[in-house]
């Protein structure tokens, strides 16, 4: 029954807990339905927002096209306002009232001005049209009148009618410009109605006095068919503004409030596309505040999901903490059985899990039962082990004892070994020595010889730079000689440049007179300068032969006494060789006393060798009772450390130790083997060696 | 009818370069100073041309008693008494005992007719005048009595302006001391 309950009850906080999160869920995708709701007015605003700025563009570029005068422009910014207003009527979002209201603001003085615009709209198209017709047809007008004015010209016709004739293609270009000047609205378009109201009064009153004759200005009717025909043609092309003179110019106030209503709506363009501009950001900031202000909404959408992870978490850790639970039990057993399998009885296993609990409490008895039966076994096991330790205590003693002894007797043997090749190498360094000391001796005397020759050789030299040092006095002297030679030339130059001078200045004296004694003391002075300079440099050069001759001879003594002391260093060199022969004398004699005492050391080291031959039988004899021991006690280890083995795989409580040590004294008997023996065929062999080298000596 | 008129003008314009006389080049004679290369006491220096009298051995002087350190003496000159001044005293303003200075200049003024030793003498020499540096810091025992002076290869030759010379207080009043008044000299018997 507890079971049963222990069951059911992670089972019904499960459907809770996924019930819990399934709620949790919809929460959740109900508000993501409702923030998609908002999302997409935010993007119907944004579309009304792109088409008023459009509009806006539109408005001011058709504004600039009205100025051709063409009737569709005017209906395109006519739909064009209506369009704007239209738009903004669907801008009705209460966060946006300000930014609406901005954007008003800057619409109105263009919708005023774009109203004006389509009002003056037939007057506009009239004035267009008539000043496109008048001037296609000022160069046809004036060469209607040019044609007149020829005509004129060949008849006897007065001053007057011919310069009325001239001034009317000219009147006729003014009118044209005034007509361009007044549609074009300008500051000065009031002046230029005017201005053309007049000229067309001037040219109708021209044209009926060259068809009528006007005896108050003088001028006289036309009579010439041709001219007449011209002047007729001319004033029909001309009647596009004799028939609407008055309208053009009544026109003229309004074309400039229509220029004027242009400008306006190319200033406001900017401020009105600014505030349009502003919108974009305040309809995206549109759906973040409404969300934002809806607390509810961020409650659906924030605390389902929390509650959603928090019951995960709890479902999670539940299930996690079972299953670690149910995991330890059961490594526990495995721990345990992995023990017994290797003879460990020491292993128990924790009897409070449910679902492992019985097999531990079965496991934990069966434990207990073995490890009282291997207690049984080991008491009388451990006194044998003890009396096993003893005999191996006896027999490495004795082992060790060989040891110390043929270790002796392979010093002793390889001492002899080293007596006998000292000996053989003394004698023949001895040899070799007597070889170099004859060597030297012979060294010594070529020596002797030499010295002699260096020092003849050396007097040689000593005469031969003594005779050299006198030249170079003698060259010194010359020198010295050349030296005053070359001072007393520069005195001279001295005392000639004095009479240059003097010249100089008496023929300067004379005057007119003197004037060829200058060209001379001049000249004088020329060669002077080159001769000093020549002088200078020769005594230059003589100064530095005195000096290098001076060195030279410096040079020369030092020599003297170098080849003087290299005489007294041959002297000693000739002493320090007899010493040397005197030396090798001696050292002949020692080397004969040192091959004698080697001798006698070689005679020593045989007897040595035969006291070892003695010791070697007797270790023999020695070794052979060790190893028939150390075969008994191996034999008795080898069943001592079978049944180590056997008991040693069972492991009870406190124990260990014991098992441990047991085992580790079999290892040691065991390395207790018969060394001595090696020893021996090597030492036999370093003695026959040995004999041989006796020999030999 | 332009061309042809530019034509007319550029021919024009040949014809006057063919015909004219080359205009005159202009000779710049060049403005030389003149005079003697010597040194005073170790300084190199120049005399303008016409301001020496004479350049004479150093004759034997007569020495002076109660005169400046710088009067060696009274020699004998072409039959005269001509007093001897030497250079490296009256310049240097210390006592000379080196080598015998073996030549004198001459120089006569109105009122003036000395020899003054000289530590060596060169020869004539001729500079262009335009090269005369009157900034160059000379030696400060000549700066009082000289004018400039032109550089020579490494060295700096001083100009000895005779007539700054001649003007000094000292060397126009040898004596050392003062005479004494004959009335205060002579006791009153």
């Amino acid at each position: 029954m507890i079971n049963q309950a222990k069951n059911s009850a992670p089972m019904l906080r499960m459907i809770l807990v996924s019930l819990g999160i399934v709620l949790c869920l919809g929460a959740v995708a109900y508000s993501f339905f409702l923030i998609e709701e908002e999302s997409g007015q935010e993007s119907h605003y944004k579309a009304v927002a792109g088409d008023l700025s459009q509009l806006a563009r539109d408005i001011a570029i058709t504004a600039r096209e009205t100025e051709q005068g063409a009737e569709s422009s005017f209906a395109d910014l006519k739909e064009q306002v209506v369009s704007f207003e239209a738009q903004m009527a669907l801008l009705q979002a209460p966060e946006l009232v300000e930014q609406v209201s901005m954007v008003d603001l800057s619409w109105q003085p263009v919708k005023r001005s774009a109203q004006a615009i389509v009002e003056s709209a037939p007057r506009v198209v009239f004035v267009q049209s008539a000043a496109k017709e008048m001037n296609k047809n000022l160069r046809p007008m004036q060469l209607e009148f040019t044609r007149v004015v020829d005509s004129l010209s060949n008849q006897s016709v007065s001053k007057e009618t011919i310069i009325a004739a001239q001034k009317a293609p000219w009147l006729i270009e003014r009118i044209t410009r005034n007509v361009d000047r007044t549609l074009a609205g300008g500051a000065d378009s009031q002046q230029a109605a005017d201005q053309f109201r007049s000229d067309t009064a001037d040219f109708i009153r021209i044209i009926e006095a060259l068809t009528r004759g006007d005896k108050l200005t003088g001028i006289e009717k036309v009579s010439n068919s041709n001219a007449i025909e011209s002047m007729s043609n001319a004033f029909r092309m001309f009647s596009v503004a004799s028939t609407s003179a008055d309208r053009i110019a009544d026109a003229s106030l309004e074309l400039r409030l229509t220029a004027n209503a242009r400008d306006s709506i190319a200033d406001s363009s900017a401020a009105l596309n600014e505030a349009i501009t502003a919108l974009i950001p305040a309809i995206d900031r549109l759906a973040v505040n409404r969300l934002y202000d809806q607390g509810t909404l961020l409650a659906l959408f924030v605390a389902p999901g929390v509650l959603a992870v928090v019951l995960l978490v709890v479902m999670f850790s539940g299930q996690r903490r079972r299953d670690s639970r149910n995991a330890k039990g059961v490594a526990e057993i495995n721990g345990v059985l992995e023990k017994l399998s290797q003879g460990d009885m020491t292993g128990t296993v924790a009897e409070d899990s449910s679902l492992t609990g019985e097999i531990a409490q079965s496991l934990n008895a069966a434990t207990q039962r073995q490890s009282e039966l291997i207690r049984n076994v080991r008491t009388p096991f451990e006194l044998t082990v003890d009396e096993i330790n003893s005999i191996g205590v006896t027999a490495r003693a004795q082992v060790e004892k060989g040891r110390e002894l043929t270790q002796s007797v392979v010093e002793s043997t390889e001492t002899a070994t080293v007596m006998v090749r000292t000996s053989e190498e003394i004698k023949t360094s001895t040899a070799e020595a007597s070889r170099t000391s004859d060597r030297n001796c012979q060294q010594v005397t070529r020596g002797y010889e030499l010295t002699k020759d260096m020092s003849k050789a050396s007097v040689d030299v000593r005469e031969s730079v003594q005779e050299t040092s006198k030249s170079a006095k003698r060259q010194g002297e010359l020198i010295q000689s050349v030296t005053a030679a070359a001072e007393y030339i520069q005195a001279l130059n001295t005392k000639i440049s004095v009479v240059a001078i003097n010249t100089r200045i008496e023929a300067e004296k004379a005057g007119e007179y003197g004037r060829p004694f200058l060209g001379i003391a001049e000249s004088i002075a020329d060669l002077l300068r080159e001769a000093e300079e020549e002088g200078r440099k020769i005594i230059s050069e003589v100064r530095m032969l005195q000096n290098m001759s001076a060195d030279n001879l410096a040079s020369m003594e030092t020599t003297v006494g170098t080849v003087v002391t290299i005489l007294e260093y041959i002297d000693k060199l000739d002493s320090s060789l007899e010493d040397i022969n005197a030396g090798s004398d001696a050292i002949s004699g020692i080397i004969r006393n040192v091959d004698e005492a080697a001798g006698k050391s070689a005679v020593s080291a045989l007897h040595m060798s035969s006291s070892m031959a003695e010791i070697r039988g007797r270790n023999q004899e020695i070794t052979e009772l060790n190893d028939s021991t150390q075969i008994d006690v191996s034999n008795l280890q080898k069943s001592v450390r079978d049944a180590a083995y056997g008991l040693g795989q069972f492991r009870i409580e406190g124990d260990g130790a014991y098992q441990q040590g047991s085992a580790v004294e079999v290892e040691e008997l065991d390395s207790i083997r018969a060394p001595s023996q090696v020893y021996r065929e090597e030492e036999m062999s370093a003695l026959e060696s040995a004999e041989n080298t006796r020999v030999s000596v | 009818m332009s061309s042809t008129a530019l034509q007319t003008l550029q021919a024009l314009e040949e014809q006057f370069l063919s015909d004219a006389a080359e205009a005159p080049v202009q000779n710049h004679e060049r403005m030389e100073w003149i005079g003697t290369s010597l040194s005073i006491a170790g300084a190199p220096l120049l005399i303008g041309e016409g301001e020496l009298e004479e350049i004479i051995e150093t004759p034997k002087v007569m020495a002076i008693p109660g005169t400046k350190p710088w009067v060696m003496g009274v020699g004998s000159h072409m039959g005269g008494l001509l007093p001897v001044f030497s250079g490296d005293v009256f310049f240097r303003g210390r006592p000379y005992t080196g080598r015998p200075r073996d030549y004198c200049m001459v120089i006569k003024r109105p009122g003036y007719h000395v020899a003054i030793t000289l530590s060596g003498l060169e020869r004539d020499m001729k500079f262009p005048a335009e090269a005369r540096d009157m900034k160059y810091q000379v030696d400060e025992d000549f700066a009082r009595f000289t004018l400039g002076g032109f550089s020579d290869r490494d060295r700096f030759l001083a100009i000895l302006d005779i007539d700054k010379l001649i003007v000094d207080d000292d060397l126009s009043n040898a004596a050392a001391v003062t005479a004494p008044d004959s009335n205060e000299e002579q006791p009153n018997d």
